[in-house]
């Protein structure tokens, strides 16, 4: 459809830019002011026009991959205890030595004789500032426990008899370390079979639903969970001290619910992460690179965007270098591609400009590129957010291409 | 002779390079039609208002005035000129520099004389900006138009003068039509989501003429001059693939000289161009139908006023022109007042010559106030 166009006359600019040209052999300048546009007399008797269409069943072929990033491979824990969300954190920590060197060579060593006392640290990265009362509570699992334990495996050792101690997050904490001196005889003593391993499992308590993100060892700004032991030498060496230190050598968080790996829609984003490829087939208009001003991905989401309460994401469209299904390579961002920003909870229709990955695909080199793009979730390792939008099965809810572009412009001879 | 002939070339080279980069008058009006007619005079010639171009040798339009160059020579121009169009509520000021003419003749034997010359032919430059509010996608998005064009049309010219007596000199000119024009259009969104549109065609243009021409000496105080052209089609070929042929108008001027006491005459012209011829062609593709075109031009020069000893041309003129494409249908006219002086060197060797012209052009409502200063040198080595 041809685009409408504002009522009343249009505004005549006046000249304004400069342009100044060096003449050759260096005679002289020449000076050139823009001239007024006197419409229609002394303007260009053709016009730039501007349309606007709407191209569907553009996709050809869609699939999605879940995986590319686990729960072990964020840079934070969910703890949640939300009804669309009830996780638990895991963590085994690094193993504590029974004794320390000690004197000016460090060359003669002591072994624990007592733990005065054990300090959970805990950094917390995000949390609902709207719930109050939050405290995580923390269990004493296994320290060789299955890394692929599941949500249901993990209540076994919810058990108040394991429970080693609870940290409160106070309401004035929106960010950053909280700590705590747990209860003696939890975590004093380890047994010998453990080999100085001691494992965890957090769980999130508060007024009410809430979601809260610790960091995790992947955390590369922010130190992950770690306990302090400050021990006490044996006798007769009782006067010496020592802090060991253990932070997590592996941790992850497990749902109630784990995402399917394949659903109704192509899902991007979420955890474990997922991307979906769009394969294309366009007809040239669309990859007109110079008659493409602005291109707009429409996609139709099958419900509200998951993610953190609050959280915000970017949801991108990068195009596909070589098409390899999930082991695509991509173009390296969205130079050749368009992103959008998205929040947990958004509804309404997504749309991703992607003008400039046209622009490539209308150039020499987009000959030889496949028609496709990815929709991922970036960065993916920080957030939950997950966007599941129609897939091309889904007639009128397909995927589809809004384009405006510039019909060829007609100069006149002479 | 020949060190003389090899200055005088360099000269002409030397303003050669700039003046095929240099388009005429950038005036609003060059918009229409196949552009704005150009003037490719001499300083001396521009501020008699052309009065005295059949007679002038560095004016390129009469190519019997080269048998006045008794020695090599090589000539160029410059003109700088200032602009003020209105139209109702629009309006600018503009301003250019350009180097419309240059040349190099030498005698070659005691009556024959050769020459080459360029200038300007049709002039092609301008650039229009306008801007406008549109809904685009529910959004209403500022847009900016900036359409421009570049170039020009060049009169190419091989020139021979014969003097077949002392009082009648006839010549020839060899004309070719050469150049190109770069048009582009770029639209600017004010919203950062929508990207620029930009595109460009070069058109290159060429044709052919004859132009034959006459000069007589019908007594001490008397001179009478004419000269007759035809022109070929111009060839227009864009580099997206569109062509057109116009036809190309034949150009009758004359003109007659009375100088009643030795080193000051007065002089009139008239000239007629057949630009209807191209009337056709034009609405073929769509411009505006043109109109064949009559030209006045009336100017007075004295060589007898001196100044510190030095003599010193003075010169003033009048001119009034009619323009063969119209705007919207308002049929465009130019009218102009010129005045200037000379400075001679080195016992006539070279010379110096200033030129102003001042007038208006006007179509309907839209006006057009313009100044030009011409400066020209010629050297005789």
């Amino acid at each position: 459809m041809r685009v409408r166009r504002m009522p009343g006359p249009g505004t005549i600019r006046l000249a304004g830019a400069v342009a100044v040209a060096l003449l050759a052999a260096g005679l002289g300048c020449r000076e050139d002011i823009v001239a007024p546009g006197s419409c229609p007399e002394l303007c260009p008797s053709a016009g730039v026009r501007v349309a606007d269409t709407t191209l569907t069943g553009i996709v050809v072929q869609d699939s999605t991959y879940r995986g590319y990033v686990g729960a072990g491979e964020m840079d934070f824990l969910a703890l949640s205890n939300r009804d669309s969300l009830r996780s638990i954190g895991l963590v085994r920590l690094s193993a504590r030595a029974s004794q320390w060197n000690y004197g000016t060579a460090l060359d003669d060593t002591v072994s624990i004789g007592s733990v005065d006392s054990v300090l959970l640290v805990m950094n917390v990265v995000q949390r609902d500032t709207a719930v109050h009362g939050i405290r995580v509570l923390f269990y004493r699992l296994p320290a060789l426990f299955d890394s692929t334990m599941s949500f249901a495996a993990a209540q076994a050792y919810l058990a108040d008899s394991l429970l080693v101690d609870s940290l409160n997050v106070p309401d004035s904490v929106a960010a950053g370390t909280v700590s705590k001196i747990v209860r003696r005889g939890t975590l004093d003593s380890i047994p010998d079979a453990d080999t100085g391993v001691v494992a965890l499992a957090a769980v999130v308590r508060a007024s009410g639903p809430t979601t809260l993100s610790v960091a995790s060892s992947e955390n590369y700004s922010l130190a992950s969970l770690r306990v302090n032991w400050y021990a006490t030498g044996r006798a007769p060496l009782d006067s010496l001290t020592h802090v060991f230190t253990s932070g997590a050598s592996f941790d992850s968080f497990v749902r109630e619910r784990e995402p399917a790996m394949t659903g109704a829609g192509l899902a991007a984003g979420g955890v474990p992460a997922a991307r979906s490829i769009l394969r294309l087939r366009l007809d040239s208009l669309a990859t007109d690179s110079i008659g493409v001003v602005r291109a707009t991905l429409v996609l139709t989401p099958t419900g509200p965007v998951g993610g953190r309460p609050g959280e915000t994401f970017r949801l991108s469209a990068r195009g596909v270098v070589r098409d390899f299904g999930a082991k695509s390579m991509l173009f390296p961002d969205t130079s050749a591609g368009g992103t959008v920003s998205l929040t947990a909870g958004d509804s309404g229709t997504i749309q991703i400009d992607i003008a400039r990955l046209l622009r490539v695909w209308g150039t020499s080199v987009g000959d030889s590129l496949p028609k496709a793009l990815m929709l991922l979730v970036e960065p993916a390792t920080t957030g939950m957010g997950e966007v599941s939008v129609a897939g091309s099965g889904a007639g009128a809810a397909a995927p589809r291409l809004r384009l405006t572009y510039v019909r060829p412009y007609v100069f006149g001879v002479p | 002779m020949r060190r003389r002939t090899i200055l005088a070339l360099a000269c002409a080279a030397a303003a050669l390079a700039s003046a095929r980069r240099a388009p005429a008058d950038d005036s609003v009006f060059g918009i229409r039609g196949l552009g704005l007619l150009s003037r490719p005079l001499s300083a001396r010639a521009a501020g008699t208002g052309g009065a005295f171009a059949l007679f002038d040798a560095a004016t390129a339009l009469n190519p019997s005035t080269l048998g006045l160059f008794r020695s090599p020579a090589g000539w160029a121009a410059s003109a700088s000129s200032w602009w003020r169009y209105s139209d109702g509520p629009a309006g600018a000021s503009l301003s250019s520099t350009r180097f419309p003419l240059f040349g190099f003749a030498s005698p070659v034997g005691h009556r024959l004389t050769l020459s080459f010359s360029a200038g300007d032919y049709l002039d092609r430059t301008w650039a229009v900006q306008t801007s406008k509010d549109s809904v685009l996608r529910g959004d209403t998005v500022t847009f900016e138009d900036d359409a421009r064009s570049q170039g020009g049309v060049t009169d190419l010219r091989l020139g021979a003068a014969y003097a077949l007596t002392r009082s009648l000199l006839v010549g020839v000119g060899l004309h070719a039509l050469s150049g190109s024009t770069r048009r582009s259009v770029e639209r600017s969104f004010s919203n950062a989501n929508y990207t620029s549109y930009g595109d460009l065609v070069v058109t290159d243009f060429s044709g052919l003429g004859v132009s034959l021409g006459a000069q007589m000496r019908l007594s001490r105080w008397l001179a009478l001059a004419a000269t007759a052209r035809v022109n070929s089609r111009l060839e227009a070929t864009a580099t997206n693939g569109a062509s057109a042929r116009i036809a190309m108008p034949a150009e009758l001027t004359a003109g007659l000289i009375y100088a009643p006491v030795v080193g000051s005459g007065i002089a009139v012209s008239l000239g007629y161009q057949t630009w209807a011829r191209s009337a056709d062609d034009l609405a073929a593709a769509e411009q505006e139908r043109s109109r064949s075109v009559w030209s006045l031009s009336v100017g007075a020069e004295s060589e007898n006023v001196r100044l510190l000893g030095r003599r010193v041309p003075v010169r003033v003129g009048y001119r009034w022109r009619q323009l063969p494409f119209p705007v919207n249908g308002a049929a465009l006219d130019e009218r102009a007042l010129s005045g200037g002086f000379g400075l001679v060197f080195s016992d006539g060797r070279a010379s110096v010559d200033l030129g102003v012209d001042s007038g208006r052009r006007t179509a309907g409502a839209a006006t057009e106030r313009f100044t030009t200063v011409f400066v020209g040198v010629t050297v005789r080595p």
